[in-house]
């Protein structure tokens, strides 16, 4: 066996796995319209959009994501419903640099006016939140505790039509200082306008203090009055669309009795002192005060083809 | 002569790139464990939807799921276990524990979505502070050192040091159903490749561990805290909430794997964080923080983690050695404008 040999090895192994798929169109961009009385909706795409793809684009299908992907990150869109995500390479040199502007504001600034740009109805944009990346390192045996550096801001646009709050929809971007998108994201579906009616007499409904107080004490461990929302089936779910007016109410999760460790082996002293804490659920009622459930939330694939405990250390 | 050793050398080079590309696609893990618990009644009362279930737990972590295994994924699920099927011995590092469920060989990724905890950690009332120095006065369950814990919206107050703790509701339980992942009882990650530095031997495997519960670390103590479970693992995600409380929402876990779906090579740890901004309220009712831990030996060692892709997660060639240096990464649900040390914490 010769050089050549080896290098016909090298690369054949190498190819393993490399495919080319047939690519159905993405959907096209710009407004989603609504039935009378609804809210339109934004669908996402490339055109507008400053964030970077880098060079020898090209287009595939794969895990139910309608892609176009460059040399520095991908534009990815749901076949089943047209949520957009534009994410960077790991290591991409433009995740390094520093957040836009001077402060979180301007870069709140920055992506509300970059998403009305592109097409985000602005009548459905409520309230701009900043999250901030923060990151440390040093040594494990270190004394002092090294200062957080903050290392991006992300804008999240906040959905509101009529003042109520469709919490399942989003667009954000995080900018950095050259003014460039290194990651955003939009779901942003259109609102039937049985929908939006429905929300709006609910709240018209529970501005009633007697019958929103009455609602809320049905509900265990309620916190707060509860708030009317529109609610829709999340970015990740792939069956037919379907969308909500709602009360929810926040519910604290936490055990009514705590009686932890009284018959079980003890692992250490701790033991005594441990319960589970009232970790948050929103908990979703219609307008009569029937619970139910989101599509995301009606998620269950069962025990069919997985393996049951244990069989896994054949 | 020359010729023969020629051919031999050849020879040498083809059997070492022959093992090279057989490493570098066969020393790989690409299992998934998810354990998700909605029902605590069997110890802690009544059962779904009363408190404390958490309904969303099995939602999520099937959602998690199902983005990671599309046809052609590549992934393999390995275990879903949920509600009584989960128990502490899952968990913990010993003989048929851990190495054949939430650590076992081959595991890429483990996946728990239940309860946590989130105290001891202050007084009640609360010790108001403006400087750490002021904190010494541990509260029952917590140690020193203490911390003048500064928030969103909140009034600065020292908190100390606990173990933290996920729950699980099992008649197979053995611990309580407590798993202290800081005491010294919990070592993920132990395998051939990471070295036994950790003293749990190299039973275990998994590269990363997402733990979707409740104060899975407080600020801030993480290096305490989680420090104790590392041996071998590249990455640790979990939920810091500050001024709040984890939300049991469904589809954390569909946006992390999606984000797999959605592009491969882009970041694991980016992916966690950023869930945060694809589903409602953030995922915590109040300030908090998505989070991201790596360790290694040495410090491009641990930053290599953290900017891991999804398929640098799957080579156990990158096990962790060692736990002396780190890197911690937060995305947190409000605006930070400091510049000094006043992210977490009064100095």
């Amino acid at each position: 066996m010769d050089i050549r040999a080896v290098t016909l090895l090298v690369a054949s192994l190498s190819l393993v796995g490399c495919a080319s798929v047939d690519v159905a169109p993405a959907p096209r961009q710009g407004t989603i319209p609504a039935t009378s009385g609804g809210a339109s909706g934004y669908q996402h795409g490339g055109r507008g959009s400053l964030f970077v793809l880098g060079e020898h684009v090209k287009r595939v299908s794969e895990y139910g994501y309608l892609k176009e992907v460059g040399d520095e990150g991908a534009l990815a869109i749901k076949a089943s419903n047209g949520s957009a995500f534009c994410i960077p390479n790991a290591n991409v040199s433009s995740l390094e640099s520093g957040p836009y502007g001077g402060s979180p504001e301007d870069h709140d600034r920055f992506v509300r006016d970059y998403f009305i740009r592109i097409g985000v109805p602005t009548e459905q944009i409520g309230r701009v939140r900043t999250m901030t990346l923060l990151e440390v390192s040093g040594r494990s045996d270190e004394a002092t505790k090294p200062k957080p550096e903050i290392k991006a801001y992300y804008s999240v646009l906040q959905r509101a039509v009529y003042g109520i709050s469709v919490p399942d929809s989003f667009a954000w971007a995080r900018v950095n200082n050259a003014g460039r998108v290194v990651e955003e994201a939009v779901y942003w579906p259109a609102l039937s306008g049985e929908v939006v009616s429905g929300a709006r007499r609910l709240s018209e409904a529970l501005s009633d203090p007697t019958r929103r107080s009455e609602l809320v004490s049905r509900v265990p461990r309620g916190i707060g009055d509860g708030e009317v929302a529109i609610r829709h089936a999340s970015a990740w779910v792939d069956s037919r669309f379907e969308a909500f007016p709602s009360f929810d109410v926040i519910v604290r999760s936490q055990p009514v009795r705590a009686d932890v460790g009284s018959t079980y082996e003890k692992l250490d002293r701790s033991n005594d002192r441990a319960s589970p804490s009232g970790t948050i659920i929103v908990r979703h009622f219609d307008a009569d005060g029937v619970e139910f459930l989101l599509p995301q939330e009606r998620r269950n694939i069962g025990q069919e083809g997985t393996q049951r405990k244990g069989d896994a250390s054949e | 002569m020359f010729q023969g050793t020629r051919q031999i050398f050849l020879q040498v080079l083809v059997l070492a790139v022959s093992v090279l590309e057989i490493c570098l696609t066969g020393c790989q893990s690409n299992g998934l464990v998810v354990a998700s618990v909605n029902d605590y009644s069997h110890k802690y009362g009544p059962g779904c939807p009363m408190p404390p279930c958490l309904p969303n737990s099995i939602a999520n972590g099937d959602g998690f799921i199902k983005a990671m295994t599309a046809p052609g994924s590549g992934w393999v699920l390995k275990e879903r276990d949920v509600d009584s099927q989960v128990d502490d011995m899952d968990f913990v590092d010993a003989y048929n524990m851990d190495s054949i469920n939430f650590d076992q060989p081959n595991t890429a990724i483990s996946y728990f979505t239940g309860h946590g905890t989130c105290g001891p950690y202050g007084a009640t009332p609360a010790q108001a502070c403006t400087s750490t120095t002021q904190c010494t006065n541990p509260v029952p369950g917590t140690t020193m050192p203490g911390s003048c814990k500064y928030g969103p919206g909140d009034n600065s107050q020292c908190v100390y040091l606990s173990d933290r703790f996920l729950f699980t509701d099992s008649y197979g339980d053995r611990f309580g159903g407590q798993v202290d992942y800081s005491g010294g009882r919990v070592h993920w990650g132990e395998s051939q490749n990471s070295g036994a530095w950790a003293g749990a031997g190299t039973d275990g495997g998994t590269n990363l561990v997402v733990l979707d519960i409740s104060c899975g670390v407080l600020p801030t103590f993480w290096l305490q805290q989680l420090r104790p479970a590392m041996a071998g693992i590249h990455l640790l995600a979990t939920i810091m909430p500050v001024t709040g409380d984890t939300a049991n929402v469904s589809d954390r876990g569909s946006a992390f794997g999606g984000s797999w779906a959605q592009y491969p090579s882009g970041s694991v740890t980016q992916a966690w964080l950023t869930t945060m901004n694809s589903i409602p309220g953030s995922g915590i009712n109040g300030g908090g923080c998505n989070f991201v831990a790596a360790f290694d030996s040495t410090s491009p060692r641990a930053l290599h983690k953290l900017n891991e892709d999804w398929n640098d997660l799957k080579n156990d060639g990158w096990d962790a050695q060692g736990t002396g240096a780190y890197f911690v990464r937060w995305l947190c649900n409000w605006a930070f404008s400091q510049t000094d040390q006043t992210a977490f914490e009064l100095p």
